[in-house]
This record gives structure tokens, sequence and C-alpha cells, in this order.
């Protein structure tokens, strides 16, 4: 009987699904039980939560609104972390690659919608890009971590997105707010009207760029290059890759990545370049990244699971005065989680446990 | 010209430069001590923000300064155990869970402080300047290097004191031997496990410390993510002292000058450089420090990597 069981319970814990949304409730358990102690009423508090999230159109709206950029950024993660390498420049990215959109919407005021739009991304492409590339040369030539090197570049291009939106690019009817002024028209990304919802059309592009990581993950040589560089360093470059230029390539993907999901942002939902365009959206990301398995259907998926709960969280502060950020006590709890999930220790047990298992069944036999 | 000495010769851009470097100093010399026992801390900037916040906590509750501080230690030193027990009892992935920490530092000490100190802004019982005798009395920069806030001299202190531990001690061998080849410390029956703890535990109190210096000794209260990225700034730094102490308070000191120049040229507005473009000016410094010090220093061969009995 208690083999049969426990059978049952390695071959879950072995299962990432079932790990990863085992976690999630635990992680959202314990975050809840924080309320309770620190005396919030979770009567309101909960019911608040799930209305912000997917409560009628509105929400389910704020809530793909809030999956889009963390979704981009948390796909730039997951090619990194597949090539063994920590892209926490989300941050950094998303400012510089915002900046060079606004920037060049009003230097080329493009009337043709398309175009614009076009325009848009590609510079989102090359700005992220760069800033992620940066990174990737200092690892790959200078042999700086690029745990460091992103960290520091955050602030550089913070700094230079500030600087921009409190000097040239500041929008003087602004009513004072140092911010730039709104995007031009056809730069827009629109909502969309499907059945009786909406969705931001920067959801679509953001599955269409969760598709073609997976097939670049997946079915290129230079992806497959990539993974075998993420899983054994030595092996990669004994087979022939060349290590420093495949290091760079990660990098300028996830700061690619990140970048459209700039651009993305200010075109589809804020419109203007502020001080606070990002409320740590590369942060998040590295959580989306790490409980999708840095896999981009999983990216896809944590990513719609922390859009919402941010989306949940702000309704949940207007409502049921509960400050938003018990958002990012629950992000950390089920990241801190997820690390023991995944831990040698306990990888070790499970192998222990199921050469046990097999052991025993021999001999039932 | 004039204005080129006013910006570096001034008892002001001394005291600015000394004030900002505390934290800093006392942060990565924690992470020195951690880093030398192989625990890579990326979660030192959570540590520094909830350690600001148990210290003013702790002053308003007691009305001691004194007794915020610790209390801050105590602040930080609770936030490392929490990554002890992923990354030291669990084996789990370094990096993860320090960026966990940080998330999570930021997320509760937001809630709490609200909930507690609501969102006006209390000021609670502080630190003063403490005059060293005799020596605050030297003429020129006397009245400024020896008129600091307590924090500034304990760091000092420690910076030495864990300088002295980590070389020339049994515990500081441990240490040393848990961050360079933990199979051979084990071989000759010291536990990695309970080594790794102290070093942590030792950089999570400094990097409490840390927060606990800009709370009570600069600023005198509690505001959200008042850290604003110290903690990955030491972090950086503890390259470049090449994972020694003492070398916290001099690369400390001299990031801090750097610091303190940008905030000089914004006061005495002598050069035409925006704001956002003078506050560049030491991350770029630090990017370039690290660029030297990766290429000629060598980090402890354990470092970031988890260590199981087999």
């Amino acid at each position: 009987m208690s083999s049969k069981r426990d059978a049952l319970g390695l071959v879950l814990l072995g299962r990432e699904s079932f790990v990863v949304s085992a976690v999630i409730i635990l992680g959202l358990l314990l975050s809840l039980v924080m309320l309770a102690v620190t005396g919030a009423d979770l009567g309101e508090a909960i019911p608040a939560l799930l209305s912000g999230a997917v409560g009628d159109a509105r929400a389910f709206e704020e809530t793909l609104h809030q999956s889009v950029p963390i979704m981009f950024v948390g796909l730039g993660v997951a090619i990194g972390l597949r090539a063994g390498l920590f892209n926490i420049g989300g941050e950094g990215q998303i400012y510089v690659a915002a900046l060079a959109g606004i920037t060049v919407s009003q230097w080329l005021p493009i009337d043709v919608p398309v175009l614009a739009v076009a325009l848009l991304l590609v510079v989102g492409i090359i700005a992220g890009g760069v800033w992620g590339a940066a990174a990737g040369w200092m690892r790959a030539y200078m042999d700086m971590n690029e745990v460091i090197t992103t960290i520091l570049l955050n602030g550089i291009g913070f700094l230079l997105a500030s600087w921009a939106i409190h000097g040239p690019l500041r929008d003087r009817e602004g009513g004072g707010f140092p911010w730039s002024e709104k995007i031009g028209e056809p730069f827009r990304l629109p909502v969309l009207d499907v059945g009786p919802l909406t969705m931001p059309s920067g959801f679509l592009l953001a599955l269409c760029a969760a598709i073609i990581v997976w097939i670049f993950l997946d079915k290129t040589v230079i992806g497959v290059e990539l993974r075998t560089l993420g899983d054994n360093h030595d092996a990669a470059a004994y087979a022939g890759a060349r290590v420093p230029l495949l290091v760079i390539v990660a990098m300028a993907c996830a700061g690619a990545l990140a970048g459209v999901g700039g651009v993305v942002e200010l075109s589809g939902n804020q419109e203007r370049l502020s001080d606070f365009f990002s409320p740590g959206y590369g942060f998040t990301a590295i959580a989306v990244a790490l409980v999708g398995n840095a896999r981009a259907g999983g990216v896809v998926m944590a990513a719609l699971f922390f859009g919402a709960l941010t989306a949940g969280a702000s309704s949940m502060e207007r409502i049921a005065q509960v400050p938003a950020s018990t958002s990012l006590v629950a992000q950390a709890i089920i990241v801190a989680l997820l690390v023991v999930a995944r831990s040698e220790r306990l990888g070790r047990w499970v192998r222990a446990r199921r050469q046990l298992a097999a052991a025993l069944d021999g001999q039932v036999a | 010209m004039d204005a080129v000495i006013e910006l570096f010769i001034s008892t002001a851009f001394v005291a600015s430069t000394l004030r900002l470097a505390v934290p800093l100093m006392l942060a990565a010399t924690g992470e020195v001590i951690s880093e030398r026992a192989g625990i890579l801390n990326i979660g030192l900037e959570g540590m520094m923000l909830v350690g600001a916040f148990t210290a003013v906590i702790g002053a308003d509750l007691t009305g001691s300064p004194w007794l915020g501080a610790i209390a801050g230690a105590a602040g930080g030193a609770a936030l490392a155990s929490i990554h002890g027990v992923i990354v030291i009892r669990w084996a789990g992935d370094q990096v993860v869970s320090g960026l966990a920490l940080n998330i999570g530092a930021l997320g509760i000490t937001t809630y709490l402080s609200r909930k507690i100190l609501g969102t006006g802004q209390t000021e609670v019982a502080h630190f003063e300047p403490v005059n060293i005798p005799i020596l605050s009395d030297l003429p020129f920069f006397g009245p400024t290097v020896f008129g600091q806030s307590p924090f500034f001299y304990f760091a000092i202190a420690m910076a030495g004191l864990l300088s002295w531990v980590l070389f020339r001690t049994r515990l500081g061998l441990a240490w040393r031997s848990a961050g360079e080849d933990p199979d051979a410390l084990d071989s000759v029956g010291v536990s990695v496990a309970r080594t790794r703890w102290t070093a942590l535990l030792v950089c999570g109190a400094m990097a409490g410390l840390g927060g606990a210096s800009i709370s009570l000794a600069q600023l005198f209260t509690f505001i959200e993510n008042m850290t604003g990225g110290s903690g990955f700034i030491a972090l950086a730094l503890v390259i470049v002292t090449r994972w020694r102490p003492l070398w916290a308070v001099g690369v400390a000191t001299f990031f801090a000058s750097a610091d303190a120049l940008a905030l000089r040229i914004q006061a005495l507005d002598v050069v035409a450089i925006p704001f956002q473009i003078s506050l560049m000016i030491p991350l770029v410094l630090t990017l370039i420090m690290y660029g030297f010090a990766a290429r000629a220093g060598r980090s402890p061969s354990a470092l970031g990597r988890s260590w199981l009995k087999s």
C-alpha cells in the first residue's frame, strides 16, 4: 500500500507541471496567511483580488495588459537561462528601448499605422538588443559576470531615460509631470474586440514572440547550440561552438525581447515614457521565466498568472485597502519555494526514494 | 580652476563622501565574508532594506538608536537565514534565491511600513555625529573625518576585525576553505554547512547595519525602497576588493567620492551636466573598475556552488 502511495508521489514530483502548480498554490496560501496575520480582512481581500484579475471584461483586459511586458521580457530571460546566462537587465533594456522608441517616433512621424508600428518594433529590438549584447560582450571577452553587469546597466539605462524625460523629451504641456508626450497616434497598438471581451493587440504580438522563441530554441541549429552551452560549457566549446559569439547572441536576444516588451508597453498601454514606466517588470520577468521552466509555453502561462496577480493586487488595494506590494511578497515566496523544489537535496531525495521503490517492486515480483 | 578645486577639496565634499561610503563599506565587508565562504548573496540589497526597516521599528519602539541598530542587524541576519535554509540546507540555486529575497524584501517592507508607520514620515530616535576627542580638533578635515556617525567608526573597525578573523584565525581558515575547497574542509571533520552559516549570518547582520546606517544616521525615517540599489553596488564593489575586507573601506570610499562628486556638481552648478547624467558617473566607474578587477582577480573556487555531504 504505502509503496504504491509513494510511487504516485514520486511520479508527481518528477512532473514539472505538478511541482509548479503545487508551489504556486502553496505560495498563494502562505501569502494569504501573511495577510491574515497582519490583520487584513480576507473576506474582502480575496473577492477583490479575483474580481480585479478576471472579474469582468475590463479586469480581463487589465490582466492581459499586465502580462504583455513580463511575457516578452520573460521569454528573453528564458533564452538566457537555456544558455546558462542570467539576464537581470530587463529593466534597463525596457527603458532604453522605450526611450529609443519614443525618440524615433518623434523624428519620423510616419502616418501609416502598420509601418509606424513595425518601425517601433525594429527600434525596440535594436535598442534592447544592443543593451543586452553589451552585457554579453563583457561576459564573453572581459570575464565579467552578467548578473552584476546587467544590474549596473539597469541603473545606467534608467538614468538615460530619466534624463530624456526631464530634459529634451519632456512634455511641456504635461501638467508639470516629468514625462514624455504621448506617442503619435499611428504608433499606437489598438485594443481588439474579441466577442464579449477586449484584448490588447500587444498580447497577440507576445504570443507570436513565444512561438518564434520556441522554434528558435528547439528547431534551429543556433538554438540547439545555445542549449548545449547551457548544459555544458566545456562540451560546447569542445564540439566547436564559438562560445563567445553564442554568449553575445543569447544576451542580445534576451535584450531584444525585453526591448520589444518596452516599446509594446509604450505603444499599447502607457503611451508615454515616465520615471515609473516599469514597476519592476524586469524582475517579475525573472519569476515568470523560472516558473515557466525557461520554456516558451511555460513562460506564456506564467506571465498570464503573474499578470493576473498584479492586476488583482491593485484592485485589492483599491477595494480592500490591502497594499498592492503583497503581490511582490507572493512572487518572492513562489520563487523561493520553486528554488527549494528544484534544489539538489530534494532531487537527491527523490532519486533515492525512486531507487528504493524500484528495488521493492523487484522483490515483490 | 578654482571651481574644480572647490569641487574636490572642501569639507562638504569629504563629508558627503564619507557619509555615502558607510552603508557600502558595511554591506561590502559582509559580502566579502559570505563569498569567501562560497555563498553568493545577491539578496544583499534586500537585507539592507529589511535592516533599514527593522532599525526604524526598533528605534521607534525603544526610543534608542542603539537598540534600533541592533534590530537592523537582526533584520538583515533574519533574511540571510532564509537564504541559508534555501541554499545551504536545501542546496538550492544561490542567484535565484537572492533575487527572490530582494523582491520579497521590497514587498514586505513596503507592506509593513504602510501598516505600521502609515504613509506619513515619522522621525525616529537617531544617531548624531560623534566627535572623537582631540582628533576632531585637527585642522582641515579633522572635524569632518572624526565627526561622523558611530556607523562610520564601526564600519572601519569591523573591516579590520573581519580581515583579522579571515586571514589569521581558525574560523577564517574554515571560511576560506568552505569557499575554495569544501570537500577538503569536510574531510578534516569541519562542518561545511555550519561554516557557511556563520559567514552568511555575519554578512546578513552587516548588510542590515548598512541599511540601518541609511535610515538611522542619514534620513531618520523609513522610506519605501530607501536603499535604492546600494546593495547591488556593494555586490559589484566586492569583486573590485578582490575579496579582502579591508579593501572594502577603500573601494567604498572611492565609489562614494564619485557619488559625492555627482551631487556636488549639481549643488555648485559649475558644469552644465544634467543630474541624471552625473548620477551615471559612479555606475560607469564601477563597471570600468569591475572590468579591470575581473581580469586581475580570481573569485573563490567554490563561489556559488552548493555543497551537500555525500
